[in-house]
């Protein structure tokens, strides 16, 4: 007995700190009682076996129940919350839709981003991955490139391709890494029963699988095996995609042979769907060894007579190499030792090279492998803020709106706490509805992404040269949503959360609904409005930068005429034409495609006008003194119509005639732009150049053109007949119709067929879809910055009606009374009107501030105009001023109307 | 006996039925008087001899929700304040709630009866 007494108090003790699980109304009603329940119980035993028994049920019973009461209690608010939602529906229907276009734009921006930006490549470890690249001073000092070279921030080159003798001496550090996983991405022309199409595809060292962790779900994967060059039989890995759309997911297509170029391949395995190459952006379908090059994709060698493979030739610099770091040796000493490999290979595969001394090997992230999407990185960055500030204004506009009914629950919430609820309780509770509204929102927010989430791509990508940008709602993309709605919550119950805090039960009670704490909550009113006002000017600002952009573009002089113009590329493979007979092939093509109704005029080009890329040429003036480094220009070998065919008009001098042909002298004809930079006050008809194919005459100018993009200057340009240059392979027919262009294409596809049945026409398009194609990013931003716009544009418009409305309302007595005191109609008028001015100019003075800051990060998406630029500026500031007036009017007007006698009689 | 009329606002005491074991053991104590909690407690541990022990959580978690559904009121005033600890609080049925402990045990009497025409139970003599 003695021992129990001692225990008692501790035991006790213990049990009340233990009731601290309850929920605190819980608690406050029963803990007491509970803690004498035990007390009794404890002094009744009858011995202590029996007291330590009472003591484990006590706590046992306080860990079951405390959390089953607090899911009671949320469950109760809940019920609650959803009541009042359902009391207000407009105020619940209001706050959820623009909650769900907040929450909704994000979770899509947020998908796409995640693929454009975060995703790593689906192989084992890709954080092991590093792409090896080099980089050099502002000269050059490896032989053209095929693939990309691109200037660094330092005004160096860099690049991420190699030559393949280069490739085997790196392979040589084993000790510096664990693999080098050799690769090209590639177009091939895939013939599956006899079908042929163009695929993208991938060439890779037979290390490749294994060394990424690669597996197959149905036959083996390339191994080292496969490397065995030209002679072996050449082997295929398809993809998932690939095998489910042309094999229907048959075991039988293993060991099935299919022309991949001319090439006839075996099929010995299919690769897990989550795996489409090394490349971000496009998906490979067919995985081939890389060392089948010469046989699968034979390339023009101009050294010596002889065509070389690209497997040994020093001179092409092509592969690019993924290295798998070894955990044991640190990525310095990697670097270091292949970057001495790399300077000791190219001196000595290329004795003339020069500029080595700043010629560097260079470890890149590889966890993406080649990163094509990485372009659209920013445009998701400004999106995301875009999308932010979307957000932020739903936030703020549902702040408002449960201000405003925070103040007409004021007595409610003063009642409650009167009749003893718990300031806690009332905390909770407000949270909870909170919670419910922005997870509602959330809901359909998700929704809304859900279903909006493959708009967005679709718009960002190039309908000519798809994208390969499929985003998948994940765990991940639904852990965001859920983020956002939840800070979207926290962030918009400070509003009544405040309230509650500072709600007073007597001068509440005494004051009825109106006028308590009146003065603050009208500046907390007034700061919600001015920010929303400031929100959407930096979106309309942005709106109107990203639309005048896209009009600028559109409006752009192309120097050629773009209408009624079919495009589309041929690409016969090598295996099957050697250069000559190329060069017939599309002399024939030319031939019978003008012969069609309706076509007036066919052409052939090695590059589209606009959005098909660069071609450069090396250029240098006969008699002039060579200079260092060589002067580059572009370059398009093109067909004898073509500048009548495009509406390119001669200046001075001639076109190409039939009479250019392979046999007659070398003749080319320049633009303006090269012109005014190498002919100042020369007369460049008859003037000699050199570029790589040799010597050749000028014979006339033509006008410029946009030449790659819209945005850019015309860069100096020679174009020579395609017939008197190297063969290039691909090409690009140009036809000009008299009637819709693609009223044409059933002809045009049965004439191709009649000169090679396995040539496919590739990207079929007019010149005006090529056009807007290059345009995606421009006409998204405008489109959707608009929408956004819009919508912060409606959103102010409630907020300053909203509240205009409240404060006439509670000062219709103080109104009355001036009235009554000889104030005039108009006075009250202006009166109102004026205010609703103050707060426009004061959120828009706010917003032109961020937006002036927030425009330099566009800067260089914009064209033909500036981000301060004024018409814009005045038209946003106008137009959100004449908005702001417009949801005055409304609320000044019925103070207009307040009758003296009755105003002062309510009063 | 024919079914008492029940108010309008006042929910059919069979929607509560069956009643949770605990419930009904607490409706049961209080069928004869009011008691304060530890009192329901030991006269349920006396009706089982021993064998149903509420904890306190589970005793109050029960009145809580016999309070909420309004089977059962607190007293205001006390019943013997003579021997009443003033602190305790007392409870008491209220007539919903008799009702409804009515019905219960009317269900689990019928439930008996049907044991013992299945011959699970000894009939009756």
């Amino acid at each position: 007995m003695i021992q129990g007494l001692k225990l008692r108090q501790p035991a006790l003790a213990a049990f009340r700190t233990l009731l601290r699980l309850y929920p605190v109304e819980f608690r406050d009603e029963y803990g007491r009682e509970m803690a004498m329940v035990l007390c009794d119980r404890y002094r009744d035993a009858a011995n202590s076996w029996e007291r330590i028994l009472i003591l484990m049920e006590a706590v046992f019973g306080v860990l079951f129940h405390a959390p089953k009461e607090h899911f009671r209690t949320i469950l109760r608010d809940l019920r609650y919350g959803f009541r009042l939602l359902r009391k207000d529906p407009s105020f619940a229907l209001t706050a959820i839709l623009s909650l769900a276009i907040g929450i909704g734009a994000n979770t899509a921006v947020f998908a796409i981003a995640k693929k454009v930006v975060f995703e790593a490549l689906p192989v084992k470890n890709p954080q092991q991955l590093r792409m090896l690249t080099w980089v050099s001073g502002h000269e050059q000092p490896v032989p053209p490139v095929w693939g990309d070279v691109y200037s660094t921030k330092e005004g160096g080159l860099a690049s991420t391709s190699f030559s393949y003798p280069v490739l085997e001496e790196l392979r040589k550090q084993k000790e510096v890494f664990r693999d080098l996983i050799a690769f090209k991405d590639v177009e091939m022309t895939a013939t599956v029963d006899g079908h042929p199409e163009l695929v993208s595809a991938e060439m890779v060292s037979g290390n490749a699988f294994s060394a990424l962790g690669v597996q197959t779900i149905l036959g083996r994967a390339l191994t080292p095996i496969d490397d065995g060059g030209p002679g072996a039989a050449p082997a295929a890995v398809i993809s998932e995609g690939y095998w489910a759309e042309k094999f229907n997911r048959t075991a039988s297509v293993l060991g099935k042979t299919i022309s991949l170029n001319g090439t006839p391949v075996t099929i010995v395995g299919v690769t897990g769907a989550q795996f489409t190459g090394l490349t971000m952006g496009s998906t490979a379908r067919v995985f081939v060894p890389l060392t089948q090059q010469p046989l699968l994709m034979p390339r023009a060698q101009t050294i010596g007579a002889n065509p070389r493979s690209l497997l040994d030739n020093p001179q092409s610099w092509w592969v690019l190499v993924l290295a798998r770091l070894r955990e044991n040796v640190p990525e310095a000493q990697t670097q270091a030792a292949l970057d001495v490999a790399l300077r000791r290979a190219t001196i000595a595969t290329l004795p003339d090279a020069k500029g080595l001394a700043e010629f560097h090997l260079r470890l890149q992230p590889g966890d993406r492998g080649l990163d094509y999407l990485r372009t659209f990185a920013k445009p998701s960055y400004v999106l995301f803020a875009l999308t932010g500030l979307v957000l932020l204004l739903a936030c703020v506009n549902v702040a408002n709106l449960l201000l405003a009914r925070a103040v007409s629950r004021q007595r409610e919430i003063s009642t409650r706490l009167a009749l003893g609820a718990g300031r806690a309780s009332m905390v909770r509770q407000v949270l909870m509805e909170s919670f419910l509204l922005s997870m509602t929102g959330g809901l359909a927010g998700v929704l809304l992404g859900y279903f909006g989430r493959n708009i967005i791509p679709r718009l960002l990508t190039n309908p000519g040269r798809p994208v390969n940008l499929s985003v998948d709602f994940d765990w991940r993309v639904l852990s965001f949503a859920v983020g956002a709605a939840l800070v979207t919550g926290a962030v918009f119950a400070v509003v009544p959360l405040r309230h509650v805090m500072q709600a007073d039960v007597i001068t509440a009670l005494k004051d009825g609904a109106h006028a308590t704490g009146g003065r603050a909550k009208a500046y907390l009113g007034k700061g919600l409005v001015v920010l929303q006002v400031a929100l959407s000017t930096i979106l309309l600002l942005g709106a109107g930068l990203f639309v005048r952009t896209l009009v600028n573009l559109s409006h752009t002089p192309l120097g050629f005429r773009a209408d009624h113009m079919l495009l589309f590329k041929l690409n016969p493979p090598r295996t099957r034409y050697t250069d000559a007979q190329m060069g017939e092939l599309y002399r024939q093509i030319e031939q019978a495609l003008a012969t069609i109704p309706g076509v007036q005029s066919v052409t052939l080009s090695n590059i589209a006008l606009i959005g098909d890329g660069h071609s450069g040429a090396s250029f240098h003036v006969s008699g002039r003194p060579v200079t260092k480094p060589e002067d580059r220009v572009q370059k398009n070998g093109v067909g004898e119509d073509f500048f009548q065919t495009m509406g390119i008009p001669v200046l001075q001098g001639r076109g190409f005639n039939v009479h250019d042909s392979p046999r007659s002298p070398k003749v080319a004809v320049v633009n303006r732009a090269l012109v005014r930079q190498y002919f100042r006050n020369e007369n460049p008809i008859g003037q000699m150049f050199e570029y790589e194919d040799g010597a050749v005459q000028i014979v006339g100018v033509v006008a410029d053109t946009r030449y790659a993009d819209l945005r850019s200057e015309t860069p100096p340009t020679f174009y020579v007949p395609y017939q008197q240059s190297s063969v290039s392979g691909r090409m690009m027919v140009e036809i000009r119709t008299a009637t819709e262009p693609f009223s044409v294409l059933s002809e045009v596809r049965k004439a191709v067929e009649s000169l090679d049945r396995d040539l496919p026409l590739i990207d079929v398009r007019t010149q005006e879809q090529q056009i807007k194609a290059t345009l995606s990013t421009e006409r998204i931003f405008a489109e959707l910055s608009s929408t956004f716009g819009l919508l912060a544009l409606t959103l102010a418009s409630i907020g300053v009606y909203g509240l205009m409305a409240y404060t006439v309302a509670q000062r219709t007595g103080e109104i009355g009374i001036r009235m009554a005191l000889g104030a005039r109609v108009e006075q009250v008028l202006a009166g109102v009107l004026r205010e609703a001015l103050w707060m426009a100019l004061a959120g828009v003075a706010l917003g032109m501030g961020a937006s002036f800051w927030l425009a330099r990060f566009i800067g260089t998406m914009l064209y033909g105009l500036k981000a301060t630029d004024p018409i814009t500026a005045v038209g946003t500031v106008a137009l959100l001023l004449g908005i702001a007036l417009l949801g005055g009017m409304g609320p000044a007007r019925r103070a207009s109307r307040v009758d003296p006698l009755s105003a002062l009689r309510h009063e | 006996m024919p079914p008492r009329r029940q108010s309008p606002d006042e929910p059919a005491p069979e929607s509560f039925l069956p009643l949770h074991r605990d419930t009904f053991h607490i409706l049961v104590s209080l069928g004869d008087r009011e008691r304060h909690g530890y009192s329901v407690m030991q006269d349920v541990a006396e009706r089982t001899n021993g064998a149903l022990r509420l904890s306190p959580s589970s005793l109050y978690a029960s009145i809580k929700r016999l309070l909420e559904q309004g089977l059962i009121e607190e007293l205001l005033e006390r019943p013997d304040p003579k021997h009443d600890d003033e602190r305790r609080r007392y409870y008491a049925l209220s007539r919903l709630g008799r009702r409804v402990a009515m019905a219960e045990a009317r269900r689990l009497e019928r439930l008996l009866a049907d044991a013992r025409a299945s011959g699970l139970l000894p009939k009756r003599s």
